[in-house]
């Protein structure tokens, strides 16, 4: 068994010299004999053509650096994978530890962070303002305005809006926005009908 | 190497003193040109929304210079020409010169620095499948008239726990005044509302 294996690595390397040295391109085959005619373009002065290289054995060949860096064993599934696509196509998931329960909401969230869910809602609502306030216009008069916020149903303070510039907008103002300027006065007796 | 974030010295805000990696966004000449006009944006940005969303590393960097900003207005007016310059250079759109002098100015006198406020937000958004890999970041002026994105405060007064705690508390006081008018006068008290209640 060795001595087959050691054998077929001679041949192999054998072709190999045969390639690189003699140009043949497929060795084992009968080789396409060309007529020779006596013009050798390569080889064109006669002081060249005398000087032939003397016969080499292949072992003396393989001292030439001929056999390139092969690998050794071949690489398992996973890290033809890994190769391929990178290391986190093989990860498990991981098991997150830095999330809680929103006391509000009760929705997930980084502990780092505000609740998304809420945040969702201010944001949305913040946006709303911006919109009814025309907030991309670029006017210096508008934009030196101190802004206040007023829902559907809300009469604004006079004194505490002076000089503000007053944005309407078109619902009732959210249950959790509440207003610190705006202090709703409840009716007598009447039924409360509690906005904030 | 760029990013030892180091301003005037009588910033009132607190500058984190870290070392940003940051990459200045692959201008030929590699000056770090590219980087100087994204933070321009932002600033300018907040300045007009009061309220921007970003990644961590860039609020970290941008808080400073917003801040500073704002405190070189207040300390020396709109007659103040290097301030007006600065201004000049950092409003990329002008009309919010304006809105600095005439609106933060006599607000932010009411406050004390800094007068930014950063929130991190979740860093997977609504509709998105997976986190991102940067921290994300709401900065806004304090004193802006939008909702609060602070969590109000919880009133848990009337949880089951609580409540069950506070009567627990009641019946422990209730006892406590019987024994003790039953050892001075040796007679029996009727049930009595202690004056202490809840939690």
């Amino acid at each position: 068994m060795f001595s087959l294996r050691i054998t077929n690595a001679v041949r192999r390397v054998q072709e190999l010299v045969d390639i690189f040295l003699i140009g043949g391109r497929y060795p084992g085959f009968p080789q396409l004999v060309v007529a020779d005619t006596g013009y050798h373009p390569s080889a064109s002065s006669p002081a060249t053509q005398a000087t032939t290289e003397p016969e080499q054995s292949f072992l003396e060949s393989l001292k030439d650096g001929l056999l390139w860096a092969v690998p050794k064993k071949r690489s398992s599934v996973e890290r033809r994978l890994k190769k391929q696509f990178g290391s986190s196509y093989m990860d498990p998931y991981k098991l997150r530890t830095d999330l809680i329960v929103c006391l509000h909401c009760g929705h997930y969230h980084e502990a780092h962070s505000l609740c998304g869910h809420c945040y969702q809602k201010v944001k949305a609502e913040t946006k709303l303002i911006h919109d009814t306030m025309d907030i991309t216009a670029r006017d210096a008069e508008l934009q030196s305005q101190e802004v206040v916020v007023v829902y559907e149903g809300e009469n604004p303070d006079p004194v505490t809006t002076h000089g503000k510039r007053i944005v309407e907008v078109p619902k009732k103002r959210p249950l959790w926005f509440n207003s610190v300027l705006l202090t709703k006065v409840l009716p007598k007796g009447g039924a409360a009908n509690d906005q904030s | 190497m760029y990013n030892k974030l180091t301003l005037a010295g009588g910033l009132r805000a607190r500058v984190r003193p870290m070392n940003l990696n940051v990459e200045p966004h692959n201008l030929p000449d590699q000056t770090g040109a590219g980087r100087l006009t994204v933070l321009r944006q932002l600033v300018t940005g907040l300045f007009r929304y009061e309220r921007l969303e970003m990644n961590e590393s860039k609020a970290f960097e941008m808080q400073g210079y917003a801040e500073l900003l704002l405190q070189e207005a207040m300390r020396y007016g709109p007659k103040h020409k290097p301030t007006m310059e600065l201004m000049d250079f950092w409003m990329l759109e002008k009309d919010l010169i304006h809105r600095v002098f005439k609106v933060y100015v006599p607000r932010f006198a009411r406050f004390e620095a800094p007068y930014t406020k950063l929130w991190y937000v979740p860093s997977r958004p609504e509709g998105r499948q997976s986190y991102m890999s940067h921290k994300r970041i709401l900065m806004e002026l304090k004193g802006n008239p939008y909702p609060p994105v602070e969590p109000r405060h919880l009133d848990n007064k009337s949880s089951l726990a609580n409540i069950l705690l506070a009567e627990a508390k009641r019946d422990y006081v209730r006892q406590k005044i019987r024994a003790q008018a039953e050892v001075h006068q040796g007679t029996s008290v009727s049930d009595e509302e202690p004056t202490s209640t809840g939690i």
